[in-house]
């Protein structure tokens, strides 16, 4: 299943970057996120545990998000994977960076996801919608924080 | 299928249930149970304490003074048959007496449809099309929140964790005719596209109309530009046109799809349903 969607924003590319690279701002995006502990040895590997509520599903994910394609100041991939439920959650997205004419910055995002197990035998009339929502909710927070820098 | 072991309780007011919720953060309220209990037989939800509103006096009750009150322990079964709300939103009895099939609507409450807000069930896109007001009760007082307000998104309302709803008003709104349509899927008989439409009319013309759609989109949502091109109408095939295009429009943003219905398919549907809603509603 394939997602993808374009932010714009006012700040520069450098700065919409060092967001996208900040591990706090990632792991803050995600829906649900309550652990996000980097892996050992690694530098762009992180273990993490999200609860998930959604309809009368709930329950916590274990599972990794990974930064990998890292290109300076304007792409990388961020795959976040996670197991729960019965069911195997993974979606892979490349954000890619544009610089805009007249200032501000363009986020391209790409994204693959798919699901399989209980979960998508149950909800497959959902799981489409219900991965929209999740991109748009952690675009949302991202650009948010993109916006209002701590 | 077996549920996780789980613990019950069955408190007898909606402060003792406040209370319990607020005290067991992973509980779970057990109204009529027709979405939560096959969540649990299926092990997608371990709520280690079920709190059974079921029998809170007061909240089984539908009263009409000037507005419709429905309390929200009524079931889809009571609703339909209640001469309240045939008299003045027989849509809404329509739409609950098309909710799944007789065992539900025997079980199922209003209260936990409007919770759950499967985008696919038929009461919501009636509530939303008659302006009604979601009642809710929280540890901080009690508030009511717009229908179009509450449901936000896929299963996305605003209800707090620690909240209850005690009941569903709709406002008196005098009108012509109004009717529920739906495209039933054909095997779970959700909708696939739920039109409601409420109509005014002056003499030959439409002096004013609520559209609303459910199944198609991620939620039960208005449609302020096909309200426009019915509006001053007199109903004829130019305006349905118009309306359906108008329709189509104001939920590409929103739509909803799977396998079977993509969402172009359904957004099409829309339009076609809409049509059969303002002739169901007698335009």
């Amino acid at each position: 299943m394939k997602l993808e969607g374009t932010y714009l924003f006012g700040e520069t590319r450098e700065q919409v970057w060092s967001t996208l690279m900040d591990p706090d701002a990632i792991s803050s995006a995600i829906p649900g996120v309550e652990e996000f502990v980097p892996l050992e040895g690694e530098e762009y590997a992180w273990r993490a545990i999200a609860k998930v509520k959604m309809a009368a599903v709930s329950g916590r994910f274990p599972g990794q998000v990974q930064m990998s394609e890292i290109q300076p100041p304007t792409s990388y991939r961020l795959t976040v994977s996670g197991e729960g439920q019965g069911s195997i959650i993974s979606g892979s997205v490349v954000m890619r960076l544009e610089e805009k004419d007249g200032g501000g910055t363009v986020l391209h995002w790409d994204a693959e996801a798919n699901i399989s197990g209980k979960l998508a035998r149950i909800g497959q009339r959902l799981i489409k919608a219900a991965a929209n929502m999740m991109s748009k909710r952690f675009f949302g927070n991202l650009a948010r924080q993109i916006r209002a820098p701590a | 299928m077996w549920p996780a072991e789980f613990d019950y309780t069955r408190p007898s007011s909606v402060a003792e249930a406040l209370q319990l919720l607020s005290d067991n953060e992973d509980a779970k309220l057990l109204a009529g149970g027709h979405s939560l209990l096959p969540a649990m037989k299926l092990r997608l939800n371990e709520a280690p304490l079920l709190i059974d509103i079921s029998r809170i006096e007061g909240l089984g009750s539908i009263s009409n003074n000037g507005s419709l009150k429905i309390g929200a322990l009524c079931t889809h079964a009571e609703i339909a048959a209640s001469a309240d709300v045939q008299s003045s939103c027989s849509a809404l009895a329509t739409a609950t007496g098309m909710v799944g099939d007789q065992q539900v609507r025997n079980w199922g409450t209003l209260g936990g449809n409007v919770a759950h807000a499967d985008p696919a069930s038929d009461p919501p896109t009636v509530l939303v099309a008659f302006d009604a007001n979601i009642n809710i009760e929280g540890a901080s007082g009690s508030r009511s929140v717009a229908a179009s307000d509450f449901f936000m998104d896929l299963f996305t309302v605003d209800l707090e964790p620690g909240e209850i709803i005690t009941s569903i008003d709709i406002p008196d709104h005098p009108h012509e005719g109004c009717a529920y349509v739906k495209m039933p899927h054909p095997a779970s008989r959700y909708a696939v596209v739920g039109i409601c439409v409420v109509l005014h009319r002056d003499g030959g013309s439409c002096s004013g109309a609520h559209v609303a759609v459910g199944g198609a989109t991620v939620r039960a949502m208005r449609s302020p530009g096909a309200e426009a091109a019915l509006r001053g109408s007199s109903l004829d095939d130019a305006a349905l046109d118009a309306a359906a295009a108008a329709l189509k429009d104001d939920i590409a943003n929103d739509l909803i799809g799977d396998m079977s219905f993509p969402e172009a398919y359904r957004q099409e549907m829309a339009g076609v349903y809409l049509k059969r809603a303002v002739k169901a509603a007698g335009g």
